[in-house]
């Protein structure tokens, strides 16, 4: 915990110091203060944008009983991207607010395909696998249309951490303080490990408790991916890490998972910023290369001290 | 006391449970019968996880209610965990703190308490789950096949566990015919969705027995 803490503290300061130009963090200069304001600007997007991922990635793992999925899961992220693409399309604007939209839809779509013939989890994971899919297609067919700017939508899949409006950052107040709605409910999340039949015998109201859960997570998720676009790889990797961490409830894995997810994103951000000279890498990309490179350290370096 | 009414639930075209009226009484109960009989449904149904009409009925401070999930422990034949949960993690999960030190020394898992789920012997996890069960604080156990993971030395360790809880009523499905002679004392007995046994367990080893298992099971 405290070498995490440290670590991410180091962080703070190493991504307001680098960048493609050096300052100096004792006596900036005007041009330099807001250089620093910038930088703190994406430093805390970067982490809001790393925490908000791997709780709700958290929560879908333990209510799917799944650690690889994220809060894609529904469809909100090519929901997302989809909106953005036919925005550029139609060449009509806000994108964030298609994007939005988009994820919107695709999350109703889900649910509502998931209700056919009875709710259960499964239907409702199935229904997001179908869900995806259908769109993807769609996001390829339009994009093969679109030859000119076929770049900007790749490049957007990859997701982009930038300074932020006062209007997305009101967006990302509201997807945290629905993270904050998720760990509320720890406690339940804790008994949700358990089977059903004895969920149901302690007190929690199934069905109502995993949807609950589940559309709360998927409306965070798709309310970041709506702005920065999508990142694969932080969500699935910062709650398995936390659990090789610590052990037990989930109060303690959404603080360790948001504080790693939180440093990831961070790091990779001031990669994507200062890694290259002139241009930027987007941070999407480099979470992905530099996630996966660190998760299979951190995998292969810890002793296999159980099994699940 | 748990009331069952004449009903009947089925899953699908291809099974379906009769049940005709049905006092339960008398504890620890056991569900007997061949693998697919019914016996696990019939569990669900008395914790109403299973809705039936008319509804089933357990007598709870004094008053017959509708049955509810919270009137029960529910221990299922493969219980679900996360492998992360130290053992101590899981068994709060009860929400009985005060007697969690008691009952894990009673099952002897006071050294164990810190170790994580996943590293644990099936053996000493049926234990585990044995354990849970009893710290939830309620007035009806159904365990569905408890002794499946047990060798005969934790099966007799597990009944004098049990056997310290008097004031729990257990109903156990089970098709251990020699956890039933040592610990049960009113048998159901089921065969291809239908009762077709009910009475002490001496009665059911005199003359209940070839009618729930083919005639010459040899014990
Ligand atoms: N969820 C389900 N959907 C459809 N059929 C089911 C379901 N659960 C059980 N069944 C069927 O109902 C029948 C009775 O099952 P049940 O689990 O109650 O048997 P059981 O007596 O507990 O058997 P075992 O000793 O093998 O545990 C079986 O034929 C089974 O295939
Ligand atoms: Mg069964």
């Amino acid at each position: 915990m405290a070498l995490l803490l440290l670590l991410y503290v180091i962080t703070f300061f190493v991504s307001l110091s680098w960048g493609q130009v050096k300052v100096s963090l004792i006596w900036p200069t005007q041009e330099e203060l807001t250089l620093l304001y910038y930088r703190l600007n994406r430093f805390v997007t970067a982490s809001i944008v790393g925490a908000v991922l791997s709780c709700t990635a958290l929560t879908l793992q333990t209510v799917t009983r799944n650690y690889l999925v994220d809060s894609g899961l529904l469809g909100v992220n090519s929901g997302a991207v989809l909106g953005k693409v036919l925005s550029m399309f139609l060449k009509v604007g806000p994108s964030q607010l298609f994007a939005l939209a988009g994820s919107m839809v695709a999350l109703i779509a889900t649910f509502t395909l998931g209700s056919l013939g009875g709710s259960d989890i499964l239907r409702l994971v199935v229904a997001g696998v179908v869900v995806n899919s259908v769109l993807s297609s769609a996001i390829s067919l339009i994009s093969l249309y679109l030859y000119t700017s076929a770049a900007s939508v790749l490049s957007w899949t990859l997701g982009h951490i930038r300074t932020v409006s006062t209007s997305e950052l009101i967006i990302m107040v509201v997807s945290l303080v629905l993270c904050f709605v998720l760990v509320s409910r720890s406690k339940q999340l804790d008994i949700l490990t358990l089977s059903k039949e004895e969920a149901m015998s302690l007190g929690v109201n199934y069905r109502s408790e995993v949807f609950f859960l589940i559309a709360v997570s998927a409306l965070a998720g798709s309310l970041v991916s709506s702005i920065f676009g999508v990142f694969s790889f932080v969500g699935v990797a910062a709650p398995n890490m936390a659990r090789r961490i610590v052990s037990g409830g989930h109060l303690k894995l959404f603080l360790f998972s948001s504080i790693i997810g939180a440093l990831l994103m961070a790091v990779s951000d001031v990669i994507a910023r200062t890694s290259v000279a002139g241009i930027e890498i987007p941070t999407g990309l480099v979470v992905s290369f530099a996630g996966a490179v660190f998760y299979l350290y951190f995998f292969w370096s810890m002793s296999r001290d159980y099994s699940s | 006391m748990i009331i069952v009414p004449e009903t009947s639930f089925s899953y699908n075209a291809h099974f379906s449970l009769s049940l005709p009226n049905i006092t339960i009484d008398t504890f620890p109960t056991f569900l007997i019968g061949p693998n697919g009989s019914g016996k696990t449904t019939l569990l669900k149904i008395l914790g109403g996880f299973f809705k039936v009409s008319p509804t089933v009925k357990v007598k709870w401070q004094g008053t017959l209610r509708e049955t509810r999930p919270i009137y029960f422990a529910y221990m299922p034949a493969k219980p679900t965990y996360d492998a992360n949960f130290t053992v101590r993690n899981y068994l709060m999960l009860s929400g009985n703190k005060r007697q969690l030190e008691t009952i894990a020394k009673e099952l002897e898992l006071t050294k164990w308490l810190g170790r994580r789920m996943g590293t644990l012997s099936s053996g000493w996890l049926q234990r585990v789950f044995i354990a849970r069960i009893l710290l939830q604080d309620t007035p009806y156990v159904l365990m569905d096949e408890p002794t499946s993971f047990l060798d005969p030395e934790a099966r007799k360790d597990l009944i004098e566990s049990l056997s310290r809880h008097p004031e729990r009523h257990f109903v156990i499905s089970s098709h251990d015919l020699a956890f039933l002679s040592s610990f049960g004392k009113f048998v159901i007995g089921l065969r291809d969705g239908n009762v077709v046994f009910r009475g002490s367990t001496r009665d059911f080893f005199e003359r209940g027995i070839e009618d729930v298992f083919v005639t010459g099971y040899i014990m």
